[in-house]
Parts: structure tokens; sequence; C-alpha cells
């Protein structure tokens, strides 16, 4: 992998500070002025419980305005948004500067084997998803040729290893995240899984490591996310196949898998698209098969100002389908859905990860 | 070419507000990779024998050096400090900034 200049590592080294500084002692500021609120416990105690949407949107309202009386909260919102920019402003002259670089270590590693990458350029790209620049990325997930080396390189190591952003605690680990989730799946013994929205091998690769036979399969509809998932597979030796596809509408066979992982993508996709998602992701798994989803939590499952931070994402971090991923149920969805064994919790505080999983009957 | 499209309600109360949030965590940001470089350089030349960090810390600026330290020193005070009070300037005030480069 390349090494940054000095200049764009200790800018980027920077915005990891700025931004736990914001999400740890800022916010812990903030939490004390919302405590000592009039409104807060009247707040605490309706925030608990589903609602609909649009009760949300008025519960969230009267929470705003009371979670912005705090100083430290204002600015700790200025902060978060500040970074969500820098990032990309910083790190993309930051790979630019070692693009020779980047390309001769691309074209030594470029994967021998392409079978297992599968890319379908008719696929019918669905419009919510369409010219979405998530979390600020500019041109999105594809937008950009350098994605890879820009997250490998500069802000996952130098930012995004501190937490402290979207519904990720500060100071959380989201490698060992990912794990952790996986150590809920309560079939031991998977032989085929499948992971929905897989982006690049991030979660599947710790799939490989917890389930060393397994066939491992990834669906997703970015080919550049692909794309980068298999140059890591192929290099890792992971043996991972992906597949670019709406998951809505995948190629698996009817009762074909043991296990589909779902990581941190429901909340990008409108809630009648995850129905669908869910709905066909039943269909793909063998009975007694089982489903496991992590996203952030839903606004019923948090605290006030946490919902207040998650609401925000949506307006100031470029995910269009947050709060409306948190009003959901995807508990209630997959019971709809037909699955049994159904139960959500959260693994750590602050509700993230959240998981729910449920199995297709036997 | 890439706008980015900022959220109509300003995050401090003013958009003016949040426009000089924006210049001072830039600066910070500069003054960190700054301090970054120098910090790496004392490293780099402690390593080669060239330098002697204790030494540095030491070190008591004398004479010409002294006086070039205490003249940028105020000048740099004068540009940020001053600068909301600078309505109007003299051939000499700017020629004294171009004098500390």
């Amino acid at each position: 992998m390349i090494t940054l200049k000095q200049r764009g590592r200790a800018g980027l080294q920077f915005l990891g500070s700025l931004q736990t500084f914001s999400s740890s002692t800022l916010r812990d500021i903030a939490e004390q002025d919302f405590a000592t609120q009039p409104e807060a416990p009247e707040l605490a105690e309706e925030f608990k419980g589903d609602a609909r949407p649009h009760v949300w949107q008025d519960r969230l309202r009267r929470a705003r305005d009371v979670v912005e009386r705090s100083k430290a909260y204002r600015f700790n919102r200025f902060y978060q948004r500040w970074v969500g920019e820098q990032n990309y402003i910083r790190a993309i002259p930051a790979v630019e500067a070692r693009r020779a670089e980047w390309q001769a270590i691309a074209e030594a590693k470029k994967p021998q084997d392409t079978s297992r990458l599968q890319l379908n350029p008719e696929l019918e790209i669905p419009s919510w998803y369409e010219g979405v620049e998530w979390h600020l990325e500019p041109g999105g997930w594809d937008g950009y040729d350098m994605t890879q080396p820009m997250f490998m390189a500069g802000i996952g190591p130098y930012v995004f290893v501190h937490g402290g952003y979207a519904a990720v605690d500060v100071f959380a680990d989201i490698r060992s995240q990912r794990g952790r989730v996986l150590d809920q799946l309560r079939v031991t013994d998977p032989k085929r899984i499948y992971e929905v929205g897989c982006g690049g091998a991030t979660t599947l690769s710790v799939a490989r490591q917890k389930f060393p036979n397994a066939e491992l399969v990834g669906g997703d509809l970015s080919p550049a996310l692909l794309r980068s998932g298999h140059f890591m597979s192929e290099m890792m030796g992971l043996n991972i196949t992906f597949r670019q596809e709406d998951g809505c509408n995948v190629a698996e066979q009817n009762d074909s898998v043991d296990v589909v992982i779902s990581y941190a993508v429901h909340h990008e996709m409108p809630p009648i698209v995850s129905e669908k998602v869910i709905q066909e992701m039943f269909r793909i798994l063998r009975p007694g098969g089982e489903m496991i989803i992590n996203d952030p939590p839903p606004f019923r499952a948090v605290n006030p100002l946490q919902a207040v931070v998650l609401d925000w994402d949506t307006d100031n971090r470029a995910e269009p389908f947050f709060s409306a991923a948190a009003s959901i149920n995807l508990a209630e969805i997959m019971r709809d859905a037909g699955f049994v064994d159904v139960d959500e919790f959260a693994l750590e505080k602050r509700g993230y990860p959240w998981v729910t999983r449920g199995r297709k009957p036997a | 070419m890439r706008t980015v499209d900022r959220p109509e309600r300003p995050y401090l109360g003013q958009k003016e507000l949040d426009d000089l949030m924006r210049m001072n965590s830039e600066l910070l940001a500069e003054l960190w990779i700054l301090r970054d470089r120098v910090t790496v350089l004392e490293h780099l030349l402690q390593e080669k024998n060239v330098l002697d960090r204790k030494q540095l810390n030491e070190f008591v600026p004398q004479g010409d050096l002294a006086k070039e330290l205490e003249r940028e020193r105020a000048a740099l005070i004068e540009r940020v400090a001053g600068a909301p009070h600078a309505n109007s300037y003299t051939f000499e005030s700017l020629a004294r900034q171009g004098d500390v480069g």
C-alpha cells in the first residue's frame, strides 16, 4: 500500500484528532447540558416505543430545539460536518501525489483470476441510488478511481480508525465490531454465505476468518466497490465471489444459502427497498438458514440526543435515507417476510452495532 | 466542478460565524501540519547528528537573531490581531511588512 506524504498524512491525522475531540469532549458536555434541560425527562419517555415517521419527525424537531441550546452541541455538529467535507478535500490531493505508485502496485497485483468478479454493465441502477454522493464523497461510490487507496492509506487509518462519526461511537473499533456482529449468528457451520450490499471485502474478509471453508458471495450495485473487494480478496487469497446486482433481485437460487449478512446497508436505501431486500433474502435462504443485519439503531432504541445526532446525518452528511431507516422496525419487517426467532439488540453503548437477526423456518 | 451544498441553517447560529470557524479550523489544520513537519525535521536532524533537540530547547536567541524574531513576532501580531482594525495603511506600514517576509 502507498504511504502518504507528510502534508497529507498530518492533515488527515488532524481531522481524526479533531473528530475525536468533538465526539468525546464536546459530546459529553452536550449530554450534560441536555440532561439539565427541564424537557429532558419527558422527551426521554416519548422516545421509547415505535411511531410512524411523521411522529418521529415531530419528536425529533422538539428534541433538536432542546439539544441545540447547548453551545458544545452546536460546535460538535460544526466540526462533524467540517471533518466530513475535509476527509475528501484533504485525502484526494494526498493520494493524487501517489497516483503513479498506486498504479504500479495495482498493475503488479492485478488479479489473474477474474472469474470471481462478475460485473453487469446492463444492470438497471435504481433511481434512489443514482447521483447520491454518500457521506459527502465526491461522485459517490463510483465517482473517483482512487477511492480504494484514499480509504486504505488515508481516511481509514487516520480518521475512521478513531470512530466518532454517524452511529459509530468514538474510540469504537469498526473492524472488531464486524467480528462481534458475526459472532451473533446462531447457524454454526454455514456452507454458503451471501452478503447483500457487500461494498468491498470488509465484512466478508472477517467472515472468511470465522468460516474458513464456507463459500462466500457478495452482491452490490457499485462496480468500483466490487472491484476493490475483488482486488483485496484475490491479493489475500480469500476466495470470495463478487457480483454486481440489485439486492431486490439477486442471482442466487431459492433455498441456496445458509447465512445472509447485511452490514450497514439498510440505512442507505428507502424503507420500501429494505422490505423487498429482506423478502429476497428470505427467498434465497435455506430452511433453517439465518439472516443477520447490522445497522444504525432505530430512534426508539436510543436517547433523544443520540436520535437527534442520527437524524442529523440525513441532511448534513449525505445520507438521504438515514432518518427513514431509523423510523422503521426491521424486526417487524423480517417477521412479516416469514422469518422466525427474530430478535434485536445493541452490542455497544449508544446503540451501535444494532443487530437484528432471524431464521427461515426449518 | 464539484460544489458542496451546505444546509441552509448555519451550525453556529449565523452564516458568518460558520465562515469564521471554517477559517479558524483551516488555520488550526495548517498549524498542526507545520508543527508535525518541524518535529519530524528535528527528529531527522538529530538522527543524522546535525542537531541536538535538547540544545534546541535550551537555546536563547541573541543579537541579530533575537532582533529578527522580535520583528517577525510584532509583524505577525499586527497582521492578525490588527486585521479587524486595519481600515487604512501607509506606504511605510506596507514596507514594514515586506521587510520581514
